[in-house]
């Protein structure tokens, strides 16, 4: 136990950094997955609506014309049954109308990587990827969510390992509470464009907001994650 | 937050409807990035019992040409304005005022149809716990008249309130002369925009926008914006010209007023001119000359009005 301790002690920072970036994701999956969620910027249109019928016994699914995106189920006390995937892994929960998609994958689901800060949609540090776009959590309702495709910097640190290696060789972070929003937004902007120009970087990453102000590390960083990334 | 109901409905009229039985304190969300923060700051004068979300209604976004005109879904995100090829390549002051619009991530969540009926960002107004009682919310003091009134109207009061339109896509939209197409009727552009709490819109409570047609537009165009930061951030004042083939200017400031200000002196001045930077600066002159500042007890708004100027000149420089 106590050489255990020791070693926890010697762990440098670097090395820290380098597995909390490949750890933390929760299920192992292609970087397809990943590729497919950022690369379009179209809704996904696979489920269908199927409108619970309670006048006909014989019929249970109404016909669909259209093919919309699910709904939420509505349960008890007026929660909101919602299905969806976070990091390539499927979840079901019930959320209560008011709560925002922040809350429920903080709190809820426990991915601690999106962070609270300002709440009001200002700073960036909640960003997650939905569908594919960077966007922010604390002003997304997470009843909307439903059938989508969610990102978190965890899994991102997973399939984008060179992102990441980047991010500490450049040191971009002082305290570090941006980071994963920053992560989430560089990891965007890298699967639209292979190979951003420093304007595209800065315009990419100006919604999110660093107190230390590390800013021009993260431009050096992505340049290097694009190269190390071949432009794919 | 207190907790309300949330209503997803599947096609537009299911919406409507909803909105029509259900006429007491119930609103529609976009993009949500406005309503949100309204909630969670308890800046609404009224709490929501529902919200009717649009976000599951299929059809409501795109753009695309289609005969004489360019139709944008209303639910269509900001961002992808702002990346569309064909408005950077032909409707430019769209697809340039779409990239000024707050903060990347809030042009990915937020919509078309939203940035043209959000509410004012005037700081009594948006004070937590409707702390001001002010006009807008049914009181009888414009609060912003004895205090700060830095970022306010210089083109007068509307019912007494002294907030102006914070919308970037609003200027662009009125110098391309766009419908916005309800569900009910279709309304030119120029008057969407009222007095009305919550949305600052004449919409009526079921009525809800689907899309907007900008007639086909083979000039040039110019959207400026000037803000105290770049990004994250509404305008001090900000300005859009349209000058089409046959020469015919529409020049239009936001952030002056309660309603976007076209300025039709300035298109005066300008028309059937070649354009000179001097002449540019005259129509800048001629587009102000009504502006009037309010002094408050504070900062007084009266630097807006030189901004305002500039925004004209350079928006009309920017169509050479």
């Amino acid at each position: 136990m106590k050489d255990k301790d020791e070693e926890k002690a010697v762990l440098s920072r670097r090395q820290f950094l380098k597995d909390a970036g490949i750890v933390l994701g929760t299920s192992a999956v292609g970087s397809a997955a990943l590729l497919s969620a950022c690369g379009t910027n179209e809704i996904t249109k696979t489920d269908t609506v199927t409108k619970t019928s309670t006048v006909t016994k014989n019929v249970t699914t109404t016909v669909v014309e259209k093919e919309t995106l699910p709904l939420p189920i509505e349960t008890e006390n007026g929660r909101l049954l919602i299905s969806f995937t976070v990091n390539g892994k499927k979840f079901d929960a019930t959320v209560e109308p008011r709560e925002t998609l922040h809350h429920l994958l903080h709190e809820q689901l426990g991915f601690k990587s999106v962070k609270t800060f300002c709440s009001r949609g200002g700073c960036g540090s909640c960003s997650v990827l939905l569908d594919g776009r960077p966007v922010l959590s604390c002003m997304t309702f997470a009843s909307s969510v439903g059938g989508k495709d969610i990102w978190t910097s965890d899994g991102i640190g997973k399939e984008m390992p060179e992102l990441i290696e980047a991010y500490i060789d450049n040191e971009c972070m002082q305290c570090g509470y941006c980071t994963p929003g920053f992560i989430v937004t560089a990891a965007a902007l890298l699967k639209r464009n292979g190979n951003p120009s420093t304007d595209e970087i800065r315009e990419a990453l100006a919604g999110n907001l660093c107190r230390c102000g590390t800013y021009p590390v993260h431009i050096k960083a992505v340049h290097e994650a694009a190269s190390a990334m071949g432009g794919k | 937050m207190k907790n309300f109901k949330q209503y997803y409905p599947t096609t537009v009229d299911e919406a409507a409807k909803y909105l029509k039985e259900n006429p007491k304190d119930t609103y529609i969300v976009g993009g949500g990035t406005d309503v949100i923060g309204a909630m969670k700051d308890f800046i609404l004068p009224t709490y929501p019992v529902a919200l009717v979300s649009l976000d599951k209604i299929p059809g409501l976004t795109g753009i695309k040409e289609e005969g004489d005109y360019l139709i944008i879904g209303a639910m269509t995100k900001v961002e992808d304005l702002a990346m569309s090829d064909l408005l950077k390549s032909k409707y430019t002051c769209l697809a340039e005022a779409a990239s000024r619009t707050a903060s990347p991530h809030l042009r990915e969540s937020g919509t078309v149809g939203g940035n043209l009926c959000q509410m004012t960002r005037c700081w009594y107004f948006r004070h937590n716990n409707n702390q001001f009682d002010c006009v807008r919310k049914g009181g009888s003091t414009c609060y912003a008249l004895t205090g700060e009134t830095r970022f306010h109207s210089i083109f007068g009061l509307t019912k007494m309130c002294a907030a102006v339109n914070p919308s970037d896509l609003a200027p662009a939209m009125v110098a391309l002369n766009a419908v916005a197409v309800t569900n009910k009727k279709e309304i030119p552009i120029e008057k969407l925009w009222s007095f009305a709490v919550p949305g600052s819109t004449t919409l009526d409570h079921d009525e809800i926008i689907t899309s907007f047609k900008i007639p086909k537009f083979t000039g040039k165009s110019c959207f400026y914006k000037a803000s105290v930061r770049r990004t994250i951030d509404f305008p001090i004042v900000n300005g859009a010209c349209a000058i089409d083939a046959s020469g015919n200017a529409r020049i239009c400031l936001n952030a002056v007023a309660m309603t976007p200000h076209r300025c039709t002196e300035a298109e005066e001045t300008i028309k059937g001119k070649s354009i000179t930077e001097s002449l540019a600066a005259e129509a800048g002159a001629a587009a102000v000359q009504k502006a009037k500042a309010i002094p408050g007890t504070g900062t007084s708004n009266e630097y807006k009005i030189e901004i305002a100027k500039g925004v004209i000149k350079k928006v009309i420089l920017g169509c050479k």
